[in-house]
């Protein structure tokens, strides 16, 4: 579905990625994970067009995507939440919603997924009107999600989506993540809670210092010792 | 001193304080998006006199007709001016954004000079603007009573126009947050020409009544008022809409106030007032009175 | 015990005695018009050296250049110009400032402390604000002068301006002060306290926590800049020996920080390169403003052409070469050998 080959990015002269080559399937939950500042978001960033590629391609479906503009990129399905959330603060959560929408032009399918999106978070109906920056944190982080569910994706990237979130709520949101496959949506998650990640991906890449170290599948991953030293803590 | 001068003065000042508003208004949806202060707004609202001006005498139109084409050309011109000037700088700092819409300004204001010469025009309007009315013991004229109204139904549109459209939403978005714009998918590009269309037909409007007012029009007429109205922009909170309006009539009306209560040889100071207002209300108040915190660019 | 003197200095002398004659046979030769400008370059370079300190090294971005050149014109003008000669245009001067009349020399430094007392007043509250507020903050002061200038006419005559001063000024006094001008800040900035504006405009934040006393330092060079600009408007006075608000425009201060970006406002030598380039290039251009032939092809005239083409100019520097000419170099005679950077940090 997506495919990264030999790809370098560069904040002004600092080189966040060097080489990285990696595939998503379709239908596949993709997990990357790897230590702080191993250039996790960057991959995402690239994709969603929010940084250019120095050198390196990213084709989706065919289609190149480097250069391309982030609009362009949402227009074609691949929505990003990105680390931290950046929810329309001063914004309604029904506004932030709406414009998740932005791109569609579809009323009826649009209304059908808002029903679907309060039913993975019910919480989020009940805050319609109030301002996103009012919300807790695990309840913006759920917006986010709900607002990138809105842009009807066929690829989304989640950026570490239980950063700073409580058991509980982390608990809600890996199951909405889990379910994401049965809707027919592929995800690429970033994950610091390496563990929860291997549990409901399907295969993984390990990230270290901007270059990929390790692939396989969850299971390889889970039995690799070396992932278990270094990033499960066993 | 009398309520009823009182009352008079407050009609001056919201008169005045609608225009600033407008003109506020322009530079806050820009300056929210794109942390750019756009010193050439105010010529821009020049720009928008004359056509209107051109267009009524050259081709006859009446004035309504023509200040609708005249902000037409203005936003076209705001949207040209930013597409060659700003664009190039989006990544740019503050301060070479700040210089180059200086820049602007001085070329529009030259190039005002090259064309239709330093020479103040008369700017004439219909006599049923100037008609006065008397209420009580208050007097104004019809055209403090457009200015205010044409203000108000303004404003409201402009406030259906941010709260129930979708373009509306997502320039309030592109100010809330430019990477979640970004990644809903609106284009940034579009937005931000939009901006510049809508302030430069407000700045156009405002213009027309500053013009009515005076009764004469220069090259540089929109330097100043621009100027105020930024400083309208940032007593309200630069960025949010309501408080560009806020803070336009709050200042328009200080402005009047303070001319019309002090003694009568301070009132040449009026602009000065202005920009002593504007610095004390930075010491108290940095984010103005309806801002919250500051995005700082880069 | 008299040390040998460094090759730096000894360069420098010769700099010196080299423009020291350059300006003897200019003075000979060249007719007034030209001599004036001449002038206004060294003026120039006066005005933008201070303006860099401000805007380029510590990073203060004001736009009340031109307010603190007023300042520094009127007063040197009300303190030069001779009893009489005030009685008769401010008859409505107090006592104790129409008696007085001061040597160039005197009214110079007198010029310079009140635009600094100026900066002092307006930077105190002004100097805690950042980035575009400090720039319109500043722009305020700007139009606050003109206003009180405009109508503090027992003063200033108001709008009508001042004239009649003395002409003092000639090149022998703008070069000489332009040189001292340049050695000073320069001094300034190779100090401990110039790193330490530099370290404010490279990172506040950290050079809070390097425990530098950033609103001190900010204020000490916005006063410092303050008093040549204020220096630099009374020799402007006292060259065009006519002063009023117009003089002191907002075009003014666009002019100056226009110099500074073109010449590259983090570097002393780019006021030099930049006031060089900018005060000829408007006076070749205002020849063709009143119309005229341009190789045989007759033009109309367009007035305001030199700011059109100045500030175009100014837009494309901006985009394509944001950090100017000389961006943060310095001239140095190895600049002619092999290539190096000059200065650090
Ligand atoms: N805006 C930026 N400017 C400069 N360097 C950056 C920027 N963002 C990231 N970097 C650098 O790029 C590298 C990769 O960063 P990235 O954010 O992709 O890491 P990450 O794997 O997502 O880390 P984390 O787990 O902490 O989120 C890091 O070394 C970081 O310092
Ligand atoms: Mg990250």
């Amino acid at each position: 579905m997506l495919e990264i080959k030999n790809l370098s990015v560069y904040y002004g002269s600092i080189r966040a990625l060097r080489d990285v080559s990696l595939t998503v399937r379709e239908g596949e939950l993709l997990a990357l994970i790897g230590a702080n500042g191993a250039g996790k978001s960057t991959i995402l960033r690239t994709i969603s067009g929010l940084l250019v590629p120095k050198t390196g391609t990213i084709t989706y479906e065919d289609e190149s995507l480097g250069g391309l503009p982030p609009h362009r990129i949402v227009s074609m399905g691949i929505l990003h939440v990105p680390e931290g959330r950046q929810v329309f603060s001063h914004l309604s959560v029904a506004e932030n919603l709406m414009l998740g929408s932005y791109r569609r032009s579809d009323a009826k399918g649009i209304e059908e997924d808002r029903e679907t999106v309060f039913s993975l978070f019910p919480v989020l109906k009940e805050r319609l009107k109030q301002a996103a920056g009012t919300l807790s944190g695990g309840e913006q982080q759920m917006m986010a999600i709900a607002r990138a569910l809105m842009g009807k994706p066929r690829l989304l990237l989640l950026d570490e989506p239980s950063l700073g979130l409580s058991p509980l709520f982390t608990d809600t949101i890996f199951e909405v993540i889990a379910g994401l496959k049965q809707r027919g949506i592929t995800v690429v998650l970033v994950e610091q809670n390496a563990y929860r990640a291997l549990e409901i991906a399907d295969r993984v890449y390990v990230l270290e210092t901007g270059t990929v170290k390790l692939s396989g599948t969850s299971a390889e991953m889970l039995a690799n010792d070396e992932v278990k030293h270094a990033y499960l803590g066993e | 001193m009398s309520g009823s001068y009182i009352a008079q003065q407050l009609i001056n000042g919201l008169s005045l304080g609608s225009v600033y508003a407008l003109i506020a208004v322009g530079y806050s949806i820009v300056y929210g998006i794109l942390r750019l202060i756009n010193f050439a707004h105010g010529d821009i609202l020049m720009i928008g006199v004359y056509v209107t001006l051109f267009l009524m005498i050259q081709v006859h139109l009446p004035l309504p007709v023509a200040c609708l084409l005249a902000m037409a050309s203005a936003a076209l011109i705001g949207m040209f001016i930013e597409r060659l000037a700003y664009r190039p700088l989006r990544k740019a700092s503050e301060e070479a954004t700040l210089i180059t819409s200086l820049a602007v300004s001085i070329l529009i204001e030259n190039l005002g000079i090259m064309t239709v010469t330093a020479q103040p025009r008369a700017f004439n309007i219909p006599a049923f603007f100037s008609q006065g009315i008397q209420v009580g013991p208050v007097q104004f004229t019809t055209m403090n009573l457009v200015i205010v109204g044409t203000t108000a139904v303004i404003l409201l549109v402009l406030v259906a126009f941010t709260t129930r459209t979708k373009l509306g939403v997502a320039m309030r978005a592109c100010a809330d947050n430019l990477t979640a714009a970004n990644l809903v998918g609106i284009n940034i590009n579009v937005i931000v020409a939009a901006s510049f269309a809508l302030g430069s037909a407000l700045a156009t409007v405002a213009g027309v009544m500053l013009a009515g007012q005076y009764g004469r029009i220069d090259p540089l007429m929109g330097f100043v008022p621009g100027l105020k109205a930024f400083v309208a922009a940032v007593l309200g909170g630069i960025g949010s809409l309501p408080g560009a309006a806020l803070g336009g009539i709050v200042l328009g009306s200080a402005e009047i106030l303070l001319v019309g209560l002090l003694p009568p040889a301070f009132s040449p100071y009026r602009d000065a007032f202005v920009f002593i207002i504007l610095i004390l209300v930075l010491l108290v108040k940095p984010n103005g009175l309806l801002g919250s915190t500051e995005r700082r660019k880069g | 015990m008299p040390r040998k003197p460094s090759a730096t200095t000894l360069r420098g002398i010769g700099g010196v005695a080299v423009l020291a004659a350059a300006l003897f046979v200019m003075n000979l030769t060249l007719p007034d018009y030209y001599l004036r400008i001449v002038n206004l370059i060294g003026i120039n370079i006066i005005l933008v050296a201070s303006l860099n300190l401000t805007n380029g090294f510590t990073g203060i971005f004001s736009l009340g250049h031109a307010g603190f050149m007023a300042v520094g014109a009127y007063t040197s003008a009300l303190l030069t110009i001779a009893p009489a000669q005030k009685a008769l245009a401010l008859p409505q001067l107090p006592l104790w400032l129409a008696g007085i009349s001061l040597p160039f020399p005197a009214a110079l430094v007198a010029a310079g402390l009140l635009a600094s007392f100026a900066a002092l007043l307006i930077g105190f509250p002004v100097l805690r604000l950042r980035g575009h507020y400090l720039a319109v903050a500043t722009m305020g002061f700007l139009v606050i002068i003109r206003v009180v200038l405009t109508n503090a006419e027992s003063f200033t005559r108001g709008a009508r301006g001042i004239s009649g001063l003395p002409v003092f000024t000639n090149s022998w006094w703008v070069f000489g002060i332009a040189v001292l001008t340049l050695y000073l800040l320069r001094k300034l900035v190779t100090s401990a306290y110039g790193r330490g504006m530099i370290a404010i405009r490279e990172n506040t934040v950290a050079a809070e926590a390097l425990g530098i006393p950033i609103a001190r330092y900010r204020l000490i060079a916005f006063c410092t800049g303050a008093f040549f600009a204020g220096v630099g408007g009374a020799l402007l006075g006292h060259l065009m020996s006519v002063i009023s608000p117009n003089f002191f425009s907002y075009s003014q201060t666009f002019l100056l920080v226009e110099i500074s970006i073109i010449g590259g406002c983090g570097s002393l030598t780019g006021a030099v390169v930049g006031s060089l380039i900018m005060t000829l290039l408007p006076e070749i251009l205002r020849n063709f403003e009143g119309g005229g032939e341009l190789f045989g092809i007759a033009l109309p005239p367009m007035y305001g052409l030199s700011q059109i083409i100045l500030a175009s100019l100014l837009i494309v520097i901006i985009i394509f070469r944001p950090q100017g000419i000389m961006g943060t170099k310095e001239f140095s005679w190895s600049m002619f050998g092999k290539k190096r950077e000059l200065k650090k940090g």
